[in-house]
């Protein structure tokens, strides 16, 4: 935590769809201070989604405590949502309207002032499909489209799901930068993502959490310095093919198991690296990022 | 206010782009202009005149000179050809060789005045005869009746259906979802989708009313007819909306309510009155009975508020039923 102005707090969070013991979100707490960029890392079905909605007010509150800027969600009134915006993980547009009547229509909920909407089309590159009906767009214009609504009504604190899935390398640079300089205007930012390399370059802090449990908070690069030095990748043959490894130097059982592949196998290359999140994600929960 | 604004201007915005929609809008429309070649009468130009076969010769030639003229056979036969739909005035000569001018009510006054000058100016040629008019009574032709009134119900419920549509839409495009993280209020919600369902049976009956040429109906108590039954599309339009998963099942479910508004509607229209008493339970009875009356000028402003009443306070019951369904259903 680098101290400053909290904006969000989430304290001792469970969530259950049910309403019995099988928990969705259980035992989550984290502080995001102002002008941060907070990664929620995690596998599908991990709980990230469910933690954002609760946030966003989308789910009701049932055990814990959350306060966003300032505000206790369970008492917040409906201004609070005034200096929030939300991107969607699924492009919820309106098909029959066009971009910019999308964000026109949009811009018009809000009590406070907005933004021009073919400036933030133009932004995310839709200057040109900003006449056209969304229906037409492509799946990568919709998450445009999505994006460049939850900045209308320049948001002090902005929940982006999923913000760069499914888009060319391009546009996901064009996004990031938007990212980033939001985050120099102060913008809070809670990014929920399985993208390692979107959290590794975007996030000041990143939270791993699997089966609805944070493991691990930290910024990316203290985790790395923590985990990441002694990892060994090897390329070896085994009953005839050709195969990769990589593994922990600090762990016990990684380590006898690099001992077996030398004596046992072909080992035809190895060589230590500096470990990638993801590797530090399935060092740390035991689960892949998928 | 602004977002109830904003709300329905979407709506309106986003219902005429699709097909489906603009077809639901346009219908009763269509249906309007269609119905108005059965009631021809109302805006005829020419003068239409159904004379009695024993009336002399010299007054059937004057009569010719200003318009089309019928023979009949007789008082029986000219009062039956009166109170077809069209517009035409009867004219019998009695025995004493006065004449007796015979309407309907619903005649143009020009060609009542004309009817009366013909035979004034008759008068004065020759001897003096008596001219007295006689009224037989019905207003309005049944075609009139029936038709404005069936389509001004058809424009109601399709109002409600446009708001259903649209519900769906917002669900299967999860847009509700971005509405609920912007400030905006689930009641302005409920609110500006509403509206459409209000304002488009207004426009639609005035439209009906003029296409029609119903200058006689008093559009004052149409309207109060038409908003109050307004309520009842627009509860079910949202029960169409929250209950319906995709536009297939909402038009299957509005299917549903068909059976409904056609047995209401037929009944109040069909059944002699003692046995009205079994439509009371359906407020889409209360809407068919006063829409016909009002059209047909039979009714009164007491009444009026009397089925107003039964209206609001059926359909409340059938929102509390389904409010904790409706509420539900919106997030
Ligand atoms: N509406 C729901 N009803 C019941 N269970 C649900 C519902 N939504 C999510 N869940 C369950 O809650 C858990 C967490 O889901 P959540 O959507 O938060 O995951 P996520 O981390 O966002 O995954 P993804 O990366 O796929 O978006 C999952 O086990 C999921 O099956
Ligand atoms: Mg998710």
């Amino acid at each position: 935590m680098t101290g400053g102005i909290e904006m969000i707090k989430v304290r001792d969070l469970y969530h259950s769809y049910n309403n019995n013991e099988q928990y969705a979100v259980k035992n989550v707490s984290f502080e995001i201070a102002k002008g941060e960029i907070f990664g929620f890392l995690g596998p599908s079905g991990a709980g990230k989604s469910t933690t954002q909605k609760i946030l966003i007010g989308l789910l009701p509150l049932q055990k814990g405590n959350v306060t966003v800027d300032g505000a206790d969600v369970r008492k917040s009134s409906r201004e609070l949502f005034d200096s929030i915006g939300v991107s969607f993980e699924r492009p919820n547009v309106y098909k029959k309207l066009t971009g910019v009547e999308n964000l026109k229509f949009y811009s018009e909920m809000f009590g406070v002032p907005t933004e021009d909407p073919l400036k933030l089309l133009k932004m995310v590159g839709l200057e040109d499909a900003a006449h056209k009906k969304a229906g037409e767009y492509s799946k990568g214009m919709l998450q445009r489209l999505v994006f460049a609504r939850s900045m209308i009504n320049n948001p002090k604190i902005w929940f982006l799901d999923e913000p760069t899935s499914g888009l060319d390398p391009n546009t996901t640079s064009m996004i990031k930068s938007i990212i980033r300089e939001k985050q120099k205007q102060g913008t809070t930012i809670f990014l929920t993502t399985h993208n390692m390399h979107i959290a590794e370059e975007l996030c000041d802090r990143v939270a791993f959490i699997t089966n609805g449990e944070i493991s691990a908070i930290d910024s990316p690069r203290s985790l790395k310095l923590s985990f990441g030095e002694r990892l060994v990748a090897v390329e070896y043959i085994e009953d005839g093919k050709s195969k990769k490894e990589t593994l922990s130097m600090v762990d016990a059982g990684q380590k006898q198991r690099l001992n077996d592949l030398i004596t046992r196998c072909k080992v035809e290359t190895m060589h230590t690296q500096e470990a990638t999140l993801e590797e530090i994600f399935i060092k740390i929960t035991g689960k892949e990022l998928k | 206010m602004r977002r109830l604004l904003s709300i329905f201007r979407r709506d309106v915005k986003s219902s005429v782009r699709e097909f489906l929609l603009l077809y639901i809008i346009l219908a009763p429309i269509v249906v309007t202009i269609g119905l108005r070649f059965f009631i021809p009468s109302v805006n005829a130009i020419s003068l239409q005149f159904a004379l009695d076969k024993g009336m002399e010769e010299a007054a059937v030639q004057e009569f010719e000179k200003y318009g089309r003229t019928e023979l009949l056979d007789g008082r029986t036969a000219l009062e039956n050809r009166v109170n077809k739909v069209d517009d035409i005035i009867g004219v019998l000569q009695k025995e004493d060789g006065g004449y007796v001018v015979i309407t309907q009510g619903n005649e143009k006054e020009s060609a009542k005045l004309m009817a009366y000058q013909i035979l004034s100016g008759m008068k004065s040629q020759g001897a003096e005869r008596a001219v007295t008019f006689s009224d037989i009574g019905a207003k309005i032709s049944s075609v009139a009746v029936y038709g404005a009134s069936s389509v001004i119900l058809m424009a109601i419920l399709l109002g409600g259906m446009v708001i259903g549509l649209n519900i769906i839409e917002e669900k299967e495009d999860m847009t509700i979802s971005a509405l609920s993280v912007t400030p905006m209020r689930r009641l302005e919600f409920i609110a500006g989708k509403s509206i459409v369902g209000f304002v488009l049976p207004v426009i639609e009956v005035l439209a009906v009313i003029w296409i029609l040429g119903l200058r006689d109906v008093n559009v004052g108590m149409v309207l109060v007819m038409t908003l109050s039954s307004s309520i009842i599309a627009v509860i079910f339009g949202f029960l169409m909306g929250v209950l319906s998963s995709n536009q297939i099942t909402g038009i299957a479910n509005m299917k549903f309510l068909l059976i409904f508004v056609s047995a209401s509607y037929i009944g109040a229209a069909v059944l002699p009155a003692d046995k009205h008493i079994f439509l009371y339970w359906s407020p889409l009875y209360w809407s068919s009975i006063g829409l016909i009356r009002v059209i047909a000028n039979t009714i009164t402003w007491a009444q009026i508020v009397q089925y107003t009443v039964w209206i609001i306070a059926l359909t409340g019951l059938v929102f509390l039923l389904f409010k904790g369904k409706i509420q539900k259903g919106l997030t």
